[in-house]
């Protein structure tokens, strides 16, 4: 009985490890950077608002790492369900195409110049969930055309439209000038900095909302392991959780897209790798998934603030105070990860 | 519900089920058991029996008339309340291998927990019964893919008892075990029956469990019931030549309302 009856416990272990890691992220990340300014240092100037360093500190660099934050926990919880609801550890916004169809629609937003505001969001951010929707709505019609369509077959599809819209987006790209091509390259490559705060903070409700539908359904997701009909006969409608799922982990990716473009290998690998920790009851898997996809983007973040120094100091060549782009970064850590990941999983 | 439903453990009113090819697939299907107990639906490949199970447990919606259990009309019902009635356990029950024997009988708790997020001493208790009733308590603990295919299946009916229903549906939990736990999945069932009122209706494909363990067999050929009756009148070698067409030869059993028969091939016969 010791297994199950620990189930709470654990779910408490894992959540107050994860936050409290969390937590300590958050708490240095004032502190790291390409400029000269510590930890100790940002802190004592917490409430000294006039300063040079309160302003790196509090005003740029916490606020990146609350943006990573935002945007792993989003895509790492988003993997998760994908991963679950098509049965294959594939399935993330970007191999099931959602993050490209997300991604065009922002971009074709912001070459056509869609800035008006409707109900509090601008342009970009409802063609970016256009296009999300438009690929998910694709997807579903792909998975629901044939009765027993495969999670492979799915996967291919979504990497297919994927593809076409890189294509279409350097097609956006070639048509537009280079004021506007520097922007959307530098959003295309994943960005932190690219949007203000203020949008960050606008697209907290939907993804609030998200987020808590998701984690509402962690229990009806357990079922899905057993198999639709068993789900069935056990008082879960398959359909009815896998389109509210599925609408809202778009959601939620669309809104992350468009605040700092597309962000790869997140939704891949923070799930799979906690998986291998915590095991594949929803309950604890995707809260904690959650959590330390928060966790790998904020270090993701400093990385690509401090790598840039630290190769400007052996190279000696100043890089200023330019970053990498973050979705250089999460590939770089997260490709090797998957490949190992793989490997230990024997193929399966 | 209507009062001519009554409050059997299984009532089918002139059940119809087609699929877009097949519109007239099954039906029309007319059955009542008044009493609980083990049901076995025999047929050849193709008969419905599948269908007739899925169309029982709720799974799939009649386009004619109505399934009862214990008074309460099946399809209309929401999914929570008939999974309170009803539990279901497929031919080849999926089940990530990771998961212990313990942890999949506990997802049968399900229906059971409207909005608590963990299992409560009731779940645990449950699982702990089911895990003994189905003899499986010894392996409770570890993962699924460790265990045989026969205490997989034990375990997949042990969490179909966790959850507490007065109707079991079970689509051919047999059909891949050797005969000691084909013996033990069918007596299982039968103590079920005796012991807790519980109604299992099982199809299978093995005509001597159904004659040794179901109190009633159903006999089904192209989507209609042919006979249904005890073992002993059901199971007779000329009902059974005309449905599975070859012939079959009675054996003489102790008791002879359990019946055995063995199909039979004639030298220089050639199967119909």
């Amino acid at each position: 009985m010791s297994t199950s009856r620990s189930t709470s416990r654990r779910f408490a272990f894992h959540i107050t490890i994860g936050l409290i890691a969390l937590a300590a992220l958050v708490a240095i990340s004032p502190g790291i950077g390409s400029q000269d300014v510590g930890v100790s240092d940002a802190w004592r100037h917490w409430s000294d608002t006039e300063s040079r360093i309160h302003v790196i500190a509090f005003q740029l660099r916490l606020p990146r790492a609350l943006k990573a934050l935002v945007a792993g926990f989003t895509l790492a919880l988003a993997g998760a369900v994908y991963q679950t609801l098509f049965r294959n550890v594939l399935a993330t916004p970007y191999t099931l195409g959602i993050a490209g169809g997300g991604s065009l629609g922002a971009l074709i937003a912001i070459k056509c110049g869609f800035d008006a505001v409707v109900l509090g969001y601008s342009g970009d951010v409802w063609c970016s969930f256009l296009g999300a929707a438009a690929v998910v709505s694709l997807v579903f019609l792909m998975a629901r055309s044939r009765r027993h369509i495969s999670g492979n077959t799915l996967i291919l599809g979504g990497v297919t439209i994927g593809l076409f819209c890189s294509a279409m987006m350097m097609f956006v790209t070639y048509l537009a000038d280079v004021r506007e091509t520097f922007f959307i390259v530098r959003w295309m490559m994943g960005s932190l900095e690219a949007i203000g705060n203020q949008r960050v903070v606008g697209m907290l409700i939907p993804l609030c909302v998200s987020w808590g539908v998701l984690l509402w359904h962690a229990r009806a997701l357990n079922q899905f392991d057993v198999g639709d009909e068993v789900a069935a006969s056990r008082g879960v409608n398959p359909a009815v959780v896998q389109i509210l799922c599925v609408a809202f982990a778009s959601l939620a990716t669309a809104c992350v897209v468009s605040i700092c473009g597309p962000i790869g290998f997140v939704g891949l690998i923070v799930p799979q790798a906690v998986r291998l920790v915590v095991g594949r009851d929803h309950r604890i898997l995707l809260p904690v998934a959650a959590i330390w996809g928060g966790a790998f983007l904020i270090v993701c973040d400093w990385l690509s603030r401090v790598l840039p120094v630290w190769y400007g100091a052996f190279a000696g060549h100043d890089f200023g105070a330019f970053p990498l782009p973050i979705g250089v970064m999460t590939a770089v850590l997260g490709a090797p990860v998957f490949i190992v990941l793989l490997w230990r999983s024997g193929g399966e | 519900m209507t009062s001519d439903d009554g409050d059997g453990p299984l009532r089918l009113s002139a059940v119809r089920f087609g699929y877009p090819r097949r519109p007239t697939f099954l039906g029309p299907i007319d059955f009542t058991l008044d009493t609980p107990g083990l049901v076995a639906v025999v047929g050849p490949n193709g008969a419905g029996k599948s269908t007739l199970l899925r169309l029982i447990a709720g799974l799939l919606t009649p386009s004619a008339g109505r399934v009862t259990v214990h008074g309460r009309r099946v399809h209309e019902l929401r999914g929570r309340d008939r999974a309170g009635l009803i539990a279901f356990v497929p031919q080849r029950p999926e089940a990530p291998t990771d998961l212990t024997a313990r942890e999949v009988v506990l997802l049968g708790r399900y229906p059971h927990r409207r909005h608590a997020l963990f299992e409560t001493s009731e779940d645990h208790r449950a699982a702990e019964e089911a895990l003994r009733t189905t003899d499986a308590s010894a392996f409770a603990d570890r993962s699924l893919d460790t265990l045989s295919g026969g205490e997989q299946q034990r375990i997949h009916l042990a969490a179909a008892v966790a959850q507490d229903t007065r109707l079991l549906v079970l689509d051919e939990p047999t059909s891949a075990l050797d005969p000691y736990h084909q013996l033990s999945i069918f007596g299982v069932l039968r103590r079920l029956g005796e012991g807790a009122g519980v109604t299992a209706v099982v199809a299978t494909h093995d005509l001597n469990l159904a004659g040794q363990f179901a109190d009633t067999v159903v006999l089904l050929s192209r989507g209609k019931i042919v006979r249904c009756d005890t073992p002993r009148e059901v199971l007779r070698p000329e009902s059974l030549e005309e449905v599975y067409r070859v012939p079959f030869r009675a054996i003489a059993s102790e008791d002879a309302s359990r019946p055995w028969v063995l199909p039979v091939i004639q030298a220089g016969a050639a199967i119909r």
